[in-house]
């Protein structure tokens, strides 16, 4: 068994772990609708975890072609998002730029995925589900003040020169393509970490919503760089993501035992 | 080479006319079944389509393609009975099965005429495996929606999401038995084992919601 089918095993435990527990919270909390919604994102996650993980096993070093378990990664956006509650109607009016932005992203993200892969269609259907599951973010998050106004521009500028330099990386001649990737990595990573500590450190406040924020934030960039990742880079990433789901659970426990 | 037309009109005109005779569940039951069976034609076009237009081959299309195809064919009924009648929760389920049933029944059927019924293990491999399969996927997806309708959240994400499970539960099943050694058996156990979790899940969860 490879280290990638590993972590995969690795993360199928820690989903198993997570959708028991907020069973029994949900039995707890007589069915509250986030804890819902976040353990059938979890189970979307956990199915589409084992097919990865039993495609892996059955038919290694082979593409995976279109299946259904990328239908369940769309599904696990949304899901997410509908955990996240419906934004408030004047949600949008303070966080244009952001979600603008976000949108920008999101497209440039995904021109950058077909760039490497070649698949149109799922990456641009992933791109919509993806795009979504941030902009619902970023209005839950803008609307908790779970970010200074400092800490937006930084993410914005770093989000824009991971793009500017993944795309340079199409046009610049093989030898200067290895420095501006090991670039890109530092700036992924370093960033997993800011939002690792913020997300771990806001559990101890006792501000339920930004701790949600944080940690479905950390999950999210996750998410970007497993999307950006590859070789020993993207194993660092899915031993990142072991973390995610754990933090948002107790994001959502504490939210719910303070409602 | 089958007639698929032709059988189902054979299965389906003495259930069509039995409609005429009986009332209530029995009849929903009957023409959730016959639905069942249409899909399943249906998807099969559909999934026939899909093989020539990918290119993928036979063997990957029904691995990897029609489990999607066929999950998607069979919400159709259940979502039109729930948008047109909004069904008491019994009535979903017992459709839900119906619909399941009569996909699987209707499968069956033209497998066997494919591949012959002289082999007792196939049957009741095909049976016990593909049968269940089918009805535990649909059910497990009536009995989400009838969750997200006790707690308001009877929305597109929901459906995308129950949507989902069912088509990697069903992709998951295909993959596994599409290799032969322990990865089959243990495909063939999958909707058996799904079909106990979803009955005990079943009788605990929407009570105490």
């Amino acid at each position: 068994m490879n280290a990638e089918a590993l972590l995969d095993l690795l993360q199928i435990i820690v989903l198993i772990v997570v959708f028991h527990e907020n069973f029994r919270l949900i039995y707890a909390n007589r069915g509250s609708v986030h804890l819902v919604f976040f353990a059938f994102a979890a189970a979307c996650y956990l199915l589409s975890d084992l097919y990865w993980l039993v495609y892996d096993l059955l038919r290694p070093e082979t593409r995976m072609p279109f299946a259904a378990n990328e239908i369940g990664e769309w599904a696990f956006f949304l899901l997410l998002a509908a955990s996240l509650g419906s934004p408030k109607a004047d949600s949008f009016q303070n966080a244009k730029k952001e979600v603008l932005f976000t949108g920008l992203f999101v497209a440039a993200s995904a021109g950058l995925w077909i760039g490497w892969s070649g698949e149109w269609m799922q990456d641009i259907l992933t791109g919509i589900f993806y795009g979504y599951f941030l902009c619902t973010l970023v209005l839950r998050a803008k609307s908790e003040r779970a970010m200074s106004d400092r800490g937006w521009r930084s993410l914005g500028i770093v989000c824009a020169v991971l793009i500017a330099v993944q795309t340079t990386i199409f046009f610049v001649p093989d030898a200067a393509k290895d420095p501006l990737d090991q670039f890109c990595y530092i700036i992924l990573f370093a960033v997993s970490a800011v939002f690792l500590v913020r997300a771990v450190l806001s559990q101890r406040k006792d501000e339920p919503g930004k701790s949600v924020c944080h940690a479905l934030a950390f999950l999210a960039w996750i998410e970007t760089a497993l999307y950006m990742s590859s070789g020993g880079y993207y194993i660092m990433a899915m031993i990142l993501s072991l973390f995610s789901f754990p933090l948002i659970l107790l994001a959502y426990k504490k939210e719910v035992s303070a409602k | 080479m089958i007639y698929a037309e032709n059988i189902l009109l054979c299965i389906a005109i003495p259930l069509v006319i039995s409609l005429l005779f009986v009332r209530g569940d029995v009849r929903r039951y009957t023409a959730a079944f016959l639905f069942g069976m249409g899909v399943c034609l249906i998807a099969a076009y559909i999934s026939g389509f899909l093989n020539l237009v990918s290119g993928m081959g036979e063997n990957d299309t029904s691995v990897f393609l029609s489990p999607i195809v066929e999950e998607l064919m069979k919400l159709m009924p259940l979502l039109f009975f729930i948008v047109l009648f909004t069904p008491e929760e019994h009535t979903l389920t017992m459709l839900a099965v119906a619909i399941g049933a009569g996909f699987a029944t209707f499968e069956n059927c033209c497998y066997i005429l494919t591949s012959g019924a002289e082999s007792f293990t196939f049957i009741m491999i095909r049976g016990l495996a593909v049968g269940v399969m089918h009805i535990v996927s649909i059910l497990a997806l009536a009995v989400w929606f009838i969750i997200a309708k006790h707690l308001q959240v009877f929305s597109f994400s929901s459906i995308i999401g129950g949507l989902s499970l069912s088509m990697v539960f069903h992709a998951l099943y295909n993959l596994l038995v599409s290799e032969p050694g322990v990865s089959r058996n243990i495909g063939y156990l999958l909707p058996l084992l799904a079909a106990a979790g979803l009955y005990y899940l079943y009788r605990k969860l929407p009570h105490r919601l």
